[in-house]
């Protein structure tokens, strides 16, 4: 058992999703940083779709009522046991009546924190993850509570001192550099637009969740004029309701893109010009808002090397942990 | 395919008017009574009257026109189980309006949503970028399951369901929730067989056949 004694800001359940709900609009949730997820459930010996906690921009209080083995990766926000700092994206022992707490953040936006035997709430449609807007899965469908008393699965874990070393952790750069396939309505975008979509540098907006990311700054897109077909709604940026895939970016009234993620909203009547590559969808869950982002463009043969090598890079983890 | 019947409370027939949404944060809608001491004209009657402009002489023939016939759920998505609707009739007697170029960030379970010219429920509350036109007791998305008729799967709604819609008035809504909290409520529903050909040749026929099912 875990006991939540300070929430932090959304701390949620989540493990590697809930694929094949989102044809009812059901999105997958899930880490949004998966790679970081899977590195913290490898550290402490958990199976790496094991359910963890997500917590943004600030860290939980968690008080422990057996021994335990953790991890904490992602963000650079210092996990600290009975206040002594513990090294992140490395294992290390708490034992029962051990409070867990942590330091600001200094770099990224999302902690992950493993806990061996992982977090033992009910698999829901196939999954622990928690999707809040739903109110589905995770703790009672939604964000954690001070007082929250969490399940934990059985296994005191691996040994404390596994490390994943700093060249096979993943942080977006400075800039943010988000790899986007152009595509779908992109043909809708003047092509002063395409280019300035790709030259300006976006920020963060404040509005920015598991959802989806809003960005503003960039020049405003403008559209090719046309008759707007029947039922889209009378803006240039809308079009007759469709389907939206994971990381594609829209952008209503042609202003602010948002780019959506792990709980994205399956569909709607809003243009979207490309999506981010599936390589980049974890660096989006380490962006603050205000951090200056830009868009790159990407075709699919460099998407599809992208993904590779990202799944040479969780193969490498894998690798330095069994050795 | 199934067809429901979908009782709803149409904002402007009762004066329950939604306030404008990105102000105000409720903790819950199902306190619909403290709405109709909020005052009067605002979001939903501003969005009637963008009809009036776009579409309907009036807001009795919207009104009218949106409730006259059934919609076809053409999709499943954007929240749990959101049905998007589309009014079976003839594309000029479909009614079209404008949808918002900042979406909302709070939208109440429930609502009545339109734009372009689709209808929708919110399944649950959230973000949204169609306008507002009423709010339904009868709830289409469930993650608990409790609810008597989302217990086989917790979204009702598939792409190819045809409902028809209920006006009903603040007594009927009460009545309504008080039956769904209790489990004694189960929509009215038929299984029906929709040809596509048959309604283009005869759309009102095939309506009144569907209306005929449904309350056979």
């Amino acid at each position: 058992m875990l006991e939540v004694v300070r929430a932090g800001l959304a701390t949620t359940v989540q493990d590697l999703g809930r694929p094949g709900y989102y044809h009812v609009g059901i999105p997958i949730s899930g880490a949004m940083d998966r790679l970081a997820a899977r590195a913290a459930n490898l550290l402490v010996g958990n199976p790496e779709d094991a359910a963890l906690l997500e917590s943004p921009f600030m860290g939980p209080e968690l008080r422990f009522a057996d021994a335990r083995t953790v991890a904490v990766t992602g963000a650079e926000i210092a996990p600290k046991v009975n206040g002594q700092i513990r090294p992140l994206w490395t294992s290390f022992r708490v034992d029962k009546g051990d409070l867990l707490s942590f330091d600001f953040l200094k770099r990224g936006a999302r902690i992950y924190i493993a806990i061996s035997g992982g977090i033992d709430v009910p698999v829901v449609l196939g999954s622990r993850s928690t999707y809040a807007l739903g109110a589905l899965g995770g703790f009672a469908g939604r964000k954690l509570e001070a007082g929250d008393v969490l399940p934990l699965g059985p296994g005191a874990g691996a040994a404390e001192g596994r490390t994943v070393p700093d060249h096979l952790r993943r942080m977006p750069e400075m800039p943010a550099r988000l790899r986007v396939m152009p595509g779908l309505y992109w043909h809708r975008l003047t092509e002063e637009a395409k280019q300035s979509f790709f030259e300006d540098t976006w920020k963060v907006a404040p509005e920015a969740d598991r959802i989806g990311y809003r960005f503003r700054g960039g020049r405003p897109l403008t559209f090719v004029p046309r008759e707007q077909p029947f039922g889209a709604g009378s803006d240039p940026s809308n079009i007759v309701d469709a389907a939206y895939p994971y990381g594609s970016i829209q952008v209503p009234g042609g202003t602010e893109p948002i780019a959506l993620h792990r709980d994205a909203v399956s569909g709607g009547g809003y243009m979207m010009l490309g999506t981010v590559i599936s390589a980049d969808m974890d660096l989006i869950g380490q962006l603050q808002p205000h951090t200056p982002t830009r868009f790159v463009p990407c075709d699919m043969a460099e998407a599809l090397r992208a993904r590779a090598d990202r799944r040479k890079l969780l193969d490498a983890i894998r690798a330095h942990l069994a050795a | 395919m199934k067809i429901f019947l979908w009782r709803s409370l149409f904002a402007l027939a009762f004066c329950f008017v939604a306030f404008p949404l990105w102000c105000c944060k409720w903790r819950e809608w199902g306190s619909i009574l403290g709405i109709g001491a909020w005052g009067a004209l605002s979001m939903c009657w501003a969005e009637y009257k963008e009809v009036r402009r776009y579409s309907a002489p009036s807001v009795e023939a919207f009104l009218a026109a949106f409730t006259g016939s059934p919609w076809f759920v053409s999709m499943v998505g954007f929240v749990a189980g959101l049905p998007f609707l589309y009014q079976m009739v003839e594309r000029k007697r479909q009614i079209q309006v404008p949808k918002y170029l900042r979406p909302r960030t709070d939208t109440p379970a429930l609502t009545i949503g339109f734009g372009g010219c689709f209808g929708c429920i919110y399944s649950v509350r959230g973000a949204g970028g169609y306008q507002m036109f009423g709010i339904t007791p009868m709830p289409i998305y469930d993650p608990q399951q409790k609810i008597s008729y989302l217990q086989d799967f917790m979204c009702l709604f598939r792409p190819g369901d045809i409902l028809v819609w209920k006006p009903i008035d603040r007594e009927g809504y009460d009545s309504i929730k008080a039956d769904v909290e209790a489990g004694r409520f189960t929509p009215s529903m038929a299984e029906v067989t929709f040809d596509l050909d048959a309604f283009e040749r005869d759309v009102d026929g095939t309506n009144r056949k569907l209306l005929e099912a449904l309350h056979a």
